[in-house]
């Protein structure tokens, strides 16, 4: 019994007794006079940490120590700001003299290791009671690339990286309204990273912004190091199949999101920004739909749409013809199909499974090779796994050709997230045909729509302008309708002003219409 | 807790499993495509199928026709009887054509072993029926014609000649008993060198085939009935004593009909019919190509109009021989005269009600521009 118990504890007393090892620290620790004193206490704070680099100095007359972590400082940055101000320093006030761009002063010891740990060097100088905090972080960026896996054919082709300053600034080059506003937290408790929102302030409607703000400061976790994690913390319902959060690696998708009055999320070495409340028609946006011209934008999220039908009932419906309603083909494509599962030894949900898993397979692993043997997997896997497959009489051509155009159908989703979702989505709807046939289609859809227009995203409504039924938000969800045609923002995350236009193009004094 | 989920996920999954009882995997069906009945010994009759298969290989798809043929006392008897001889089993969810032979029309009521079509819900309500000269196991017996399997074969026959009004569109649904007041005709096959061909139509006298008419007229009575399809052409003849045989004829395109049809009942309760057709028609083959004249012209138009009037009066009177009710007249009696309906007998009066039969005409077209 002592056994079980372990195990269905979750080994929670080992957690309790390490948990117990751990420096309380101290509230304050004033900077003494002493500089031996400051020096070793800030060691000590740290642990003997090896990579604590404490470097003794003279300014003017004084004995002084800059104290940093090396690995974390830039030393070129410390030589110019610091080092080389210092030895030309003439006055008595060190943060007169260095030339660093934020220079702190404190008294207290505590805040200071924080900040040592952000990439700040500490000055110390003896006989002061006081110390310098000056920001010499070693910047480590990669360069703004297109996002690999958000890739636009027109339009902007800058993309987020790791660090929340460089996002932070690409989106305020989109928006350059001074209502734009930055809001910071830290989140984690072990972590401590940095988190922002960012929201137009005459947009964005407070309720919103403060149930966000309320959500995030009340995670209690010690592992908040990115988005993602924080993306589940904050959902509404994390079990529901269909993500309520919408995560993207494109400025421009984020300003225009904002411009609905929707809040943006960003994080320190997330290279995505999380934006809530989104309803299920934004997934099925992308930046090309506006970069384009209406007719053409509209083609393709039609398709788009069209293909979420596809990608969760092709299969279901393929199964549920071949074992049920095999009345409903049209009589030549009937003995065609007839004639290629007829030598087929297995029920067709056996067939489909077989084959799906085949390409979720493939697909994993085309993702976790490297690029060039990717390739050959895309090869093996399409050609030669394909046709053996048939010719041995495991699939018929029929299931081939729904299986292959279900994971095409899968793969147009502009987000990755809702990609997941349809690609999990089929599998319910196949066993519900394969069960029950087209009756099973029908309630499975039912209980999906059912579930649908019961979730919720932040207090909007997921399934917005479906339901609760807003007909002019489909000029922007279900087709795009030219912008001048757009005169409302879209109502679901409930901006301040619903006016985002107004007679357009009959101001121009162009009354064409 | 868990054993509640344990139940309810257990209860769930027994009560969907009930859903595989009704599978019916398309692997394991034989699909029926043309089927026919014969008069049998006995009272019994000859049910014949040809079952069609396909087998997809790499080097492209083999179309096969297997033949059953079984005495059976009802239809659904004969569908037991031949799922016993064949592998696999029996559906009949994609016949295309059942033939049913001249001699079990004429001498029986055939509805009854139509009615298993209306039970099923699976049936092929779009099935074409038709009724052959001779038997119809024999035309089944083909197998193949040419490169198409029979059942395919008069299934677009059929439908080629529908789209050309020379056929009425008869399916097993337009077949229903519920359809009162109008009696149905059916196409006519006949053997003619060992293929099927359409000689016409059968025309029915309640459930009783009692007369044929040929193609030429079969597509006067459709017009008269009117039942115009896609496309119409009509060849007659005008006599030309001046010109060799070969300018006798004329071909024309029925653009738009109108058919005025009324029932009129006077005070002595006399039925009398009025039928009148106007054709608005272009010439597409006119060998002696006079038309640009307007004399000729309506000359021509003056001619088949009698022709016309004259063959229309002719098929009138099969149909009244024949005791076929082709044009509805029973209906709007029934309907418009419900007290005459009661009294009088239908099927002795019919013969008797005098037909005012016209056919006017007006040539549009003459040439190729429109």
């Amino acid at each position: 019994m002592g056994f079980f118990s372990q195990i269905f504890s979750n080994n929670r007393h080992v957690g309790k007794s390490a948990a117990r090892k751990s420096r309380v620290a101290p509230i304050e620790k004033n900077v003494e006079a002493a500089l031996q004193n400051n020096i070793s206490y800030v060691d000590q704070a740290l642990f003997h940490t090896e990579d604590l680099v404490s470097r003794p100095i003279n300014y003017l007359s004084e004995q002084g120590c800059l104290l940093y972590l090396n690995s974390v400082c830039d030393p070129d940055k410390i030589q110019e700001v610091i080092l080389k101000p210092l030895l030309k320093a003439q006055g008595v006030n060190p943060e007169r003299d260095i030339t660093a761009n934020l220079v702190e002063k404190h008294t207290n010891l505590e805040p200071v290791i924080d900040l040592m740990i952000r990439g700040y060097a500490v000055l110390f100088l003896e006989g002061r009671e006081e110390c310098y905090a000056i920001q010499v972080v070693f910047l480590n960026n990669r360069a703004v690339v297109e996002p690999a896996n958000e890739k636009s054919i027109q339009g902007a082709h800058d993309g987020f990286i790791e660090s929340m300053q460089v996002n932070l600034q690409l989106v305020r080059k989109q928006i350059n309204s001074r209502n734009l506003v930055v809001r910071q937290y830290t989140l984690g408790k072990m972590t401590k990273t940095d988190a922002s929102i960012v929201y137009l302030n005459d947009l964005a409607s407070p309720e919103l912004v403060k149930e966000i703000e309320r959500r995030i400061t009340s995670i209690n976790a010690d592992n908040l190091m990115n988005g993602y994690l924080v993306l589940e913390y904050m959902e509404d319902k994390s079990l529901s199949p269909f993500p309520q959060i919408l995560q993207t690696e494109r400025p421009d998708r984020v300003a225009g999101n904002l411009l609905e009055g929707r809040v943006a999320l960003l994080m320190e070495g997330t290279p995505a920004a999380l934006i809530m409340p989104v309803s299920f028609f934004v997934f099925y946006q992308s930046p090309d739909d506006y970069n384009s011209r209406s007719l053409a934008g509209s083609f393709i999220r039609l398709l788009r749409l069209f293909s979420f039908f596809i990608a969760i009932m092709l299969p279901a419906y393929y199964i549920a013809v071949v074992s049920f309603h095999y009345e409903v083909i049209p009589m030549e494509l009937f003995y065609q199909i007839k004639g290629s599962v007829e030598k087929i030894p297995y029920p067709p949900i056996l067939e489909a499974l077989f084959m799906e898993l085949t390409i979720e397979l493939l697909r994993e692993a085309g993702m976790r090779l490297p690029a060039p043997i990717g390739q050959s997997i895309g090869i093996v896997g399409g050609l030669v796994i394909g046709d053996a497959v048939v010719r041995v009489g495991l699939v018929s051509y029929p299931m081939i050709i729904v299986v292959a155009l279900t994971g095409i159908a899968s793969f147009v989703v502009p987000s990755h997230e809702m990609s997941y979702s349809v690609r999990l989505l089929r599998f319910p709807m196949m066993i519900a045909a394969a069960l029950l046939g087209f009756i099973g289609i029908v309630f499975s859809f039912t209980f999906m729509m059912v579930h649908l227009c019961k979730l919720e995203s932040f207090g909007t409504p997921y399934f917005a302008p479906a339901a609760p039924m807003r007909l002019k938000d489909w000029k922007d969800a279900v087709v795009r309708f030219p912008f001048w045609k757009l005169n409302e923002r879209p109502i679901d995350p409930q901006p301040q002003k619903l006016v985002q236009e107004t007679r357009a193009k009959e101001e121009r004094g162009d009354d064409r219409g | 807790m868990s054993r509640i989920w344990f139940w309810a996920v257990f209860a769930v999954g027994v009560l969907l499993l009930c859903g595989c009882w009704d599978q019916q995997l398309m692997k394991n069906e034989r699909n029926v495509s043309i089927g026919g009945i014969d008069q049998g010994s006995n009272g019994m009759i000859r049910a014949t199928v040809s079952i069609r298969d396909i087998s997809v290989t790499e080097s492209g798809t083999k179309d096969t026709s297997e033949v059953h043929s079984v005495l059976a006392r009802s239809t659904q008897h004969a569908r037991e009887k031949i799922d016993e001889e064949i592998s696999g089993s029996y559906s009949a969810a994609k016949l295309r054509v059942l033939l049913i032979s001249e001699e079990f029309v004429k001498n029986q009521d055939m509805m009854p072993y139509l009615d298993v079509y209306y039970r099923d819900p699976k049936s092929p309500l779009s099935a074409r029926i038709a009724v052959t000269k001779g038997k119809a196991e024999d035309m089944i017996a083909h197998k193949k014609i040419g490169s198409k399997t029979i059942g395919l074969y008069i299934d677009d026959l059929l439908n080629s000649l529908e789209k050309s009004t020379t056929i009425p569109r008869v399916n097993i649904q337009t077949l229903h008993p519920l359809d009162r007041g109008f009696d149905f005709s059916l196409p006519y096959l006949i053997d003619h060198n060992g293929k099927p061909t359409v000689s016409g139509i059968a025309l029915f006298k309640g459930v009783q085939m009692t007369a044929t008419l040929d193609q030429d007229d079969s597509k006067l009575y459709l017009l008269l009935s009117n039942l115009q399809s896609k496309k119409t052409l009509l060849t007659l003849r005008v006599d030309n004593p001046q010109k060799s045989n070969g300018y006798d004829y004329v071909s024309i395109e029925i653009k738009s009909l109108k058919r005025k049809l009324k029932v009129t009942v006077s005070d002595d309760q006399q039925i009398k019919v009025k039928l009148q057709l106007k054709l608005r028609v272009s010439v597409v083959e006119d060998p002696s190509n006079h038309l640009y004249s307007m004399s000729v012209l309506h000359n021509l138009e003056k001619i088949l109009a009698e022709e016309l009037t004259d063959d229309s009066k002719e098929i009138v009177q099969k149909m009244q021989r024949a005791g076929h009710d082709g044009f509805g007249i029973a209906r709007r009696l029934m309907s418009f005269h419900p007290k005459l309906w009661k009294q009088i007998n239908w099927s002795e009066e019919y013969p008797k009600i005098p037909f005012d039969t016209s056919v006017s005409l007006q040539i549009v077209n003459t040439g190729i521009t429109e």
